[in-house]
């Protein structure tokens, strides 16, 4: 199904929580919306799933305006955070609730409901649980159980919230996958909202990034990364440390050292040099800034240390093999391989 | 964030919290003797004298107070306003708890308080409300006697005035439930194409069903037993409008003091019957509704 948002803007009394959002979402594609708290992702989803009824704007399924469907019309399949299972009910009738909801000539006889509602048990991988409680299973099988009934309806689109919020670190991995890999066999329209970053870059093609109601950037996982749009998706992908910098000449000067590989979209002036750890590389003899290590610790394979820039300019992160030889107090230099300086309008007041 | 994800593991729903912390075992015998020593006064002791004296002239004197006409009348009239309290309370509760929780809209706090109100306000000033709005020269007084509608003296009025002293007690504990069950199930059945009707059938209902239950049977005891509200709308006439409590009270004033003991004794045995009603009904809840999963 294709999605259109036209100026969609929600507001709750004075607060604009939605903004001016603008999106086409064609057929198919796994988006993920991510955002702080109160940037207005989950509002976004709400509006699209018909949950919140006042907005300004328009939103087209398929090209018809939505506001005309009725929750029940609209063919929305939906996921929360805290699963909402039916509790009263085991995990077989939950699955089963909207086949057994629908009325007239498309209600399914019992067979046809059994045989649909055991092949997405088969697809959420919980044969053998169909007789349990919500409450006797894990969060992960509860929210396997939430996606089966989700699907069971065929819904034109599928809308998760925080949909891995809940579950702890090992358990939303495995999810992540397995949510990808039915979405390949399923070819289903999706859309799920997260304040998780690697969560939003791992799953989605897609990646929408939200503050303050407003879209930071809209594009796919290389680019947010590789290419934030502004100070603010810099800053909330990944690793991020500041620099204060001079411009002269659109190029960047760190105290009387020339910079010559970050980006700079900047007047002349002071600003700020926005980096990532792997933007940063330690030289022998000549290099751009002097550093004293003052912390480090280790992520994964390799060890993050913390640098603080000699004279007293702020801090620098960096990484460099575990097995390196460096300690707390350690000085050396460093060489500024990458990095960007946004021009003012590109700049977000820091979280 | 990374808070966030540390935080999330241990805030699932499905991982029981430790009980209570390590205090000592003097101080946890001690408040339990407080506790028995007090409910042992206030509740025990009283409710054993009650029985002790209606049986004091023997069986004989028990059974004939019970069986005499205005006993069995009062017995009869208890039980009607029950019946149509009870129903009428889980109606509006179930209305009050759904409004309250399920939509925003201005004046919420303000309703949320009224529906208190019955608890802060003395029954017997709520009977004189309803005197001053029913009586022959209140505000709908004049009206309804016009229509041929006795309230005030009669059953409807005692109905009336059960139903404003028990109301919170099935809209409280839903408003509490409902508040913390927030509306994503209903949502969700949305969503997935069912109605309003079936959702609040399917979905609402079921997922509220103890604690209506629960309110409903501390209700019921309450709609028993109101004694101050329903003595001023009433006119105490004996074979009429005198619910049991009402009956006991002109028994003791009549000095039968046996009699008197023996239908407190039924109204007494009454609200224990629903106590237990509800003891088994907590104990015996279904597999799938237990702990956390029953309250969230």
């Amino acid at each position: 199904m294709k999605l259109q948002l036209e100026s969609v803007t929600r507001r709750f009394g004075h607060r604009t929580v939605v903004d001016q959002v603008s999106l086409d979402i064609m057929s198919g594609q796994l988006v993920g919306v991510l955002g702080p708290s109160g940037s207005g992702k989950t509002t976004l989803l709400r509006l699209i799933a018909g949950l919140e009824t006042s907005y300004e704007g328009r939103i087209l399924f398929d090209g018809l305006d939505a506001s005309q469907l009725s929750l029940q019309a609209r063919g929305v399949g939906l996921v929360f955070q805290q699963y909402a299972l039916f509790r009263h009910m085991r995990v077989f009738e939950n699955v089963a609730f909207g086949l057994r909801a629908r009325s007239g000539k498309s209600r399914l006889s019992s067979v046809e409901i059994r045989r649909r509602v055991n092949e997405l048990i088969h697809l959420v991988q919980l044969e053998g649980f169909e007789d349990r409680f919500p409450g006797q299973l894990s969060g992960g099988q509860k929210q396997r159980v939430a996606l089966a009934r989700a699907l069971a309806v065929e819904p034109r689109l599928l809308l998760l919230d925080e949909p891995f919020g809940a579950l702890d670190a090992m358990v939303r991995r495995d999810l992540r996958r397995w949510l990808r890999s039915v979405h390949e066999r399923t070819g289903r329209t999706t859309i799920f909202v997260t304040h998780d970053q690697e969560e939003a870059l791992e799953l989605a093609d897609r990646v929408i990034v939200m503050n303050a109601g407003r879209v930071e950037q809209d594009a796919d996982p290389d680019r947010i990364y590789d290419d934030p749009a502004s100070s603010f998706v810099f800053e909330f992908i990944g690793e991020a440390s500041r620099v204060p910098v001079q411009i002269r000449d659109g190029l960047v000067w760190f105290r009387d050292r020339k910079l010559i590989s970050p980006r700079v979209e900047a007047p002349d002036g002071p600003a700020v040099l926005h980096l990532r750890p792997e933007h940063v590389r330690r030289v022998e003899g000549e290099g751009s800034i002097d550093v004293s290590v003052v912390a480090g610790r280790r992520i994964g394979p390799r060890r993050r240390l913390g640098l603080e820039i000699r004279g007293g300019f702020g801090r620098l992160e960096m990484d460099a093999d575990a097995a390196a030889p460096i300690r707390i107090g350690d000085q050396f230099r460093v060489e500024i391989t990458g990095g960007r300086v946004y021009a003012p309008s590109q700049l977000r007041p820091p979280q | 964030m990374r808070d966030d994800l540390v935080l999330s593991a241990g805030d699932r729903p499905d991982v029981k919290q430790p009980a209570s912390g390590g205090d000592g075992p003097l101080l946890r015998f001690f408040l339990i003797l407080i506790t028995w020593f007090f409910l042992s006064i206030i509740v025990l002791l009283p409710l054993g004298v009650v029985f002790a004296e209606a049986f004091a002239r023997g069986s004989s004197v028990f059974l004939s107070s019970l069986v005499s006409r205005d006993t069995l009348y009062a017995l009869g009239l208890t039980l009607t306003v029950t019946a149509f309290v009870v129903p009428a309370n889980m109606i509006f509760g179930l209305s009050a708890a759904w409004a309250l929780t399920k939509f925003d809209f201005p004046g919420k706090p303000i309703l949320l308080t009224l529906i208190d109100l019955p608890f802060a306000v003395s029954p017997v000033v709520a009977g004189y409300v309803l005197v001053l709005v029913f009586g022959p020269s209140g505000w709908l007084g004049p009206v309804l006697s016009e229509l041929g509608v006795k309230v005030l003296f009669s059953t409807p009025g005692i109905v009336l005035a059960t139903i404003f002293v028990t109301f919170p007690m099935i809209a409280r504990p839903l408003i509490a439930l409902m508040e913390s069950q927030g509306c994503e199930d209903e949502e969700t059945a949305l969503s997935l194409g069912a109605g309003g009707l079936r959702t609040f059938l399917t979905v609402t209902l079921p997922n509220v069903r103890w604690a209506l239950l629960y309110g409903g049977l501390l209700c019921t005891a309450r709609s028993f037993g109101e004694f101050g509200a329903v003595s001023v709308v009433s006119g105490h006439i004996r074979g009429l409008t005198n619910t049991m409590p009402l009956h006991v009270e002109a028994l003791y004033n009549d000095n039968k003091v046996a009699a008197a003991f023996a239908v407190a004794s039924l109204l007494a045995s009454l609200a224990v019957i629903t106590l237990i009603f509800k003891f088994v009904l907590e104990r015996r809840l279904p597999d799938g509704v237990q702990g956390p999963e029953r309250l969230r």
